[in-house]
C-alpha cells in the first residue's frame, strides 16, 4: 500500500518542528503521504550544500545531525527519492523585506513597483535556505515552500508597531507583496505558501494563539506552536495529495 | 631682497615642485581655505567623478550624509541599480551647472518641476534622470512622486549640510527650444524621442556658466548661510560632443571653462573653494598614469592619489588644530530583523541556537527516530 502513496519530505529548519507536532497531536491529517522529516537547526544550514540533484551537508557533525531526526537516518536527502517536498522556514525569511516596504509607504520614500519586485526577488533569492529549495525544486520533485513566520505579536520596536498599523490599514498591501513574491517563486518551479491569513494580526504579526507554550517567558517570539503547524499543512495537503507517486 | 620670486617657497618654482620630483611625491597642490573635519556633514552631488569622493570620505570616517538613502534593507547590488547611495540625492549625473541650478530651482522655490516624461514600451523615464530607474518606472504619477522624495532630499542636504561638494562636468547639453528646460542627456539616447523641432544643443560659454554658478550659490545660501561650497572638474573627458569640435579639443573647451569658472568663483566668494582633482589626473606631469587604456575611464589608483593629496593638504593647511571627534550619526531604523543586510541570517547565538534545539527535540521525543 505505501508503495502506491506519494513520497513527501518535510524539510526544514526548527520551524518544522510546529507541523511534526501537529501530525503527532493529530491536528492534521498526514494519512495518504508516505512521509519523511529531514531537519535540523538553523544554525545547521550555513553547512549545507546542493549538488547532484541532492542537498548534502559540508561535514560529518551536520550530516549527523540532521540524520539524528530522520526515520531513515539519511545524511544527506536527494530530490530524486520524493515526489513533492515541503520546505518549512528553513531560514527563508521574507517579513524583514516586507517590514521595510510596509514602512515606506507609511513613512516613505517611495518605492518604485519595479524596486519593491527587486527586493522581494533578491532578499529571497539570496537566501542559502531559498537556494536550496530552487536546486530540489530544479530537480524534479513538486516543492512547497512556507517561509519563516512574522513574528509573534508583542515584540514590538516602536518603528514596527507604526508599520504594523499600516500594514493593518490596508490589506492590500500584504496581498500584493505575498502575490509578488509567490510569482518570483513559481519562476524558480517553488509553488509558495504565504502565511495563512488567520494566523496573522495587525498586518504583519503573527497571533500569540500561534505561539509556542510560555513564548514571552522564554523570549521566543519566533518559533510556533502546533495550532500553526496545521493551518500550514492546511495550506499543503491539498496540493501534496495532487502529486502522483513517480517511478 | 632684489626680486619678489627670490622669498618664494619651492612649490613656486616648476624645477622643484615638479620637475625634479616624482610625479606621485607632488605636494602642496591643495591650499584649502576651508577645513574640513569629520563633524562636518558633507553632501556630493555632480558628474559621475563626484561619486569616488563620497566613498573616500565614507571609507576615512568623514560624516559624507546620504539624505536619500531608499527603503531599509538594500543591498549593495539594489543600490547601485537604483542610484542610492551614488550621492547624496538621487539626482543620477549633474552635467552642468545649469542642471544643478534646476534642481535647486525646483527644490528651494516654488517654480514646478516640468509635466514631462519619457514614454518608452509602456514605461516611464525621468528626463533630468533617465538612468535611476532601470527599466523605467511603472507610472508617470510614480516617476513624479519619486522625484518629489529626490526634491525633499535635496532641501533637506541643503540645510542640513556644511559642505557641499559639486563636481563640474559638462559644457554641453540639451534642451527644450520653448521652455529652455535642459535635459540630463539627449532625448532619443537612454530614453524618450529625439525631435530636431524641438530639442536643441547648447554649449554653454563662460559668461552663461558663471551666472548659472552665481544662482547656485544665491539660492543654496538663502536656505544656508553657512554652507560652504567644494568644487571639482571633472577630469573624464567627453564620452561625444555635438558641437562641430573634434572630440578632444571639445574636451578641453568644456573643462578649460568650467576650471575658469570655479577659479572666478573662488576668488570672489570667501565659501567656495576648489580642490584640483582635475589637474592631478590630467596634468602631463603625472604621464597620464592615471587614466584606463581608453583614455577617458579614471583608474582606482587615480582616485586613490586624488584623495590621499586630498586629506594630506588638509592636515598640512590646518595640522595645528585639533580635529573634532566624529558625530555619531543618528542609526538608521532597522527593519531587518532577523536578516540584516546579509540575505543569510546571521549565526544564532547559544541561546538562541538551544532554544531552536528544544523545539526539535519537543516534536521529535520521546522516539527521536519516529519521522
Amino acid at each position: 500500500m505505501a508503495d502506491a502513496l506519494p513520497r513527501v519530505c518535510i524539510f526544514g529548519d526548527s520551524h518544522y518542528a510546529c507541523l511534526k507536532q501537529a501530525q503527532v497531536r493529530g491536528l492534521a491529517d498526514l494519512s495518504g503521504l508516505d512521509l519523511e522529516y529531514w531537519g535540523h537547526v538553523g544554525t545547521r544550514f550555513r553547512h549545507l550544500a546542493f549538488r547532484d540533484k541532492a542537498i548534502h551537508p559540508t561535514d560529518d557533525f551536520t550530516a549527523r545531525r540532521f540524520a539524528k531526526f530522520n526515520a531513515k537516518g539519511r545524511l544527506f536527502l536527494p530530490a530524486t527519492d520524493f515526489d513533492a517536498i515541503l520546505v518549512m522556514g528553513a531560514r527563508v525569511y521574507v517579513a524583514p523585506t516586507i517590514l521595510s516596504l510596509l514602512h515606506a509607504q507609511s513613512h516613505g520614500p517611495v518605492v518604485s513597483a519595479g524596486l519593491r519586485h527587486r527586493m522581494l526577488a533578491d532578499r529571497m533569492r539570496g537566501q542559502m535556505g531559498y537556494r536550496l529549495a530552487a536546486g530540489l525544486a530544479a530537480s524534479g520533485p513538486r516543492v512547497l515552500l512556507a517561509p519563516v513566520s512574522f513574528p509573534t505579536e508583542g515584540v514590538v520596536p516602536k518603528p514596527v508597531l507604526a508599520t504594523a498599523k499600516v500594514a493593518a490599514s490596508d490589506p492590500q498591501l500584504l496581498a500584493e507583496y505575498w502575490a509578488l513574491l509567490t510569482a518570483i517563486a513559481a519562476e524558480d518551479g517553488i509553488t509558495l505558501l504565504p502565511q495563512p491569513a488567520d494566523t496573522v494580526t495587525a498586518g504583519c504579526f503573527t497571533r500569540a494563539d500561534f505561539a509556542v507554550a510560555g513564548h514571552v517567558a522564554r523570549k521566543d517570539y519566533e518559533h510556533k506552536n502546533p495550532a500553526y503547524g496545521a493551518a500550514v499543512l492546511a495550506q499543503a495537503l491539498p496540493i501534496l495529495r495532487q502529486v502522483s507517486r513517480g517511478p | 631682497m632684489t626680486h619678489p620670486y627670490e622669498t618664494l617657497p619651492e612649490d613656486r618654482f616648476w624645477r622643484s615642485a615638479v620637475a625634479d620630483r616624482d610625479a606621485l611625491d607632488i605636494a602642496g597642490l591643495w591650499k584649502p581655505k576651508l577645513r574640513i573635519t569629520r563633524k562636518d556633514r558633507i553632501v556630493t552631488a555632480g558628474s559621475c567623478f563626484a561619486q569616488h569622493f563620497a566613498r573616500a570620505l565614507v571609507a576615512r570616517g568623514y560624516r559624507w550624509t546620504d539624505f536619500e538613502p531608499g527603503p531599509s534593507g538594500l543591498t549593495p547590488a539594489l543600490k547601485h541599480d537604483y542610484h542610492y547611495g551614488t550621492f547624496s540625492f538621487r539626482t543620477g549625473n549633474i552635467y552642468t551647472p545649469r542642471m544643478l541650478r534646476q534642481w535647486l530651482t525646483w527644490a528651494l522655490t516654488p517654480t514646478p518641476t516640468p509635466e514631462e516624461v519619457w514614454e518608452q514600451d509602456g514605461r516611464f523615464y525621468d528626463p533630468f534622470r533617465p538612468g535611476v530607474e532601470p527599466g523605467g518606472f511603472a507610472s508617470a504619477a510614480e516617476l513624479q512622486a519619486s522625484r518629489l522624495d529626490t526634491l525633499a532630499a535635496i532641501r533637506r542636504g541643503l540645510k542640513e549640510a556644511r559642505v557641499f561638494v559639486f563636481t563640474l562636468g559638462l559644457t554641453e547639453s540639451w534642451r527644450d527650444r520653448e521652455t529652455r528646460v535642459e535635459y540630463a542627456v539627449c532625448p532619443g539616447t537612454i530614453a524618450g524621442t529625439f525631435d530636431a523641432e524641438r530639442h536643441e544643443f547648447v554649449n554653454h560659454g563662460y559668461d552663461a556658466l558663471l551666472a548659472d554658478m552665481k544662482s547656485v550659490l544665491k539660492l543654496m545660501w538663502r536656505v544656508n548661510r553657512k554652507l560652504n561650497i567644494l568644487l571639482t572638474v571633472s577630469p573624464v573627458p567627453l564620452t561625444a560632443t555635438a558641437s562641430d569640435q573634434h572630440v578632444l579639443t571639445a574636451t578641453v573647451h568644456s573643462k578649460s571653462l568650467l576650471r575658469a569658472v570655479a577659479s572666478t568663483l573662488v576668488q570672489g566668494q570667501a565659501r567656495v573653494d576648489y580642490f584640483p582633482s582635475y589637474e592631478i589626473i590630467t596634468h602631463p606631469a603625472y604621464h597620464g598614469q592615471f587614466y584606463a587604456p581608453n583614455l577617458r575611464s579614471v583608474l582606482p589608483e587615480g582616485v586613490d592619489h586624488v584623495m590621499k593629496t586630498f586629506f594630506q593638504d588638509q592636515a598640512a593647511r590646518f595640522e595645528a588644530i585639533p580635529a573634532a571627534p566624529p558625530t555619531a550619526e543618528p542609526p538608521d531604523i532597522n527593519l531587518q530583523t532577523a536578516a540584516g543586510d546579509d540575505p543569510d541570517p546571521p549565526e544564532m547565538s547559544e541561546a538562541e541556537e538551544l532554544r531552536c534545539e528544544e523545539e526539535i527535540l519537543a516534536a521529535f521525543a520521546p522516539d527521536v527516530r519516529n519521522g
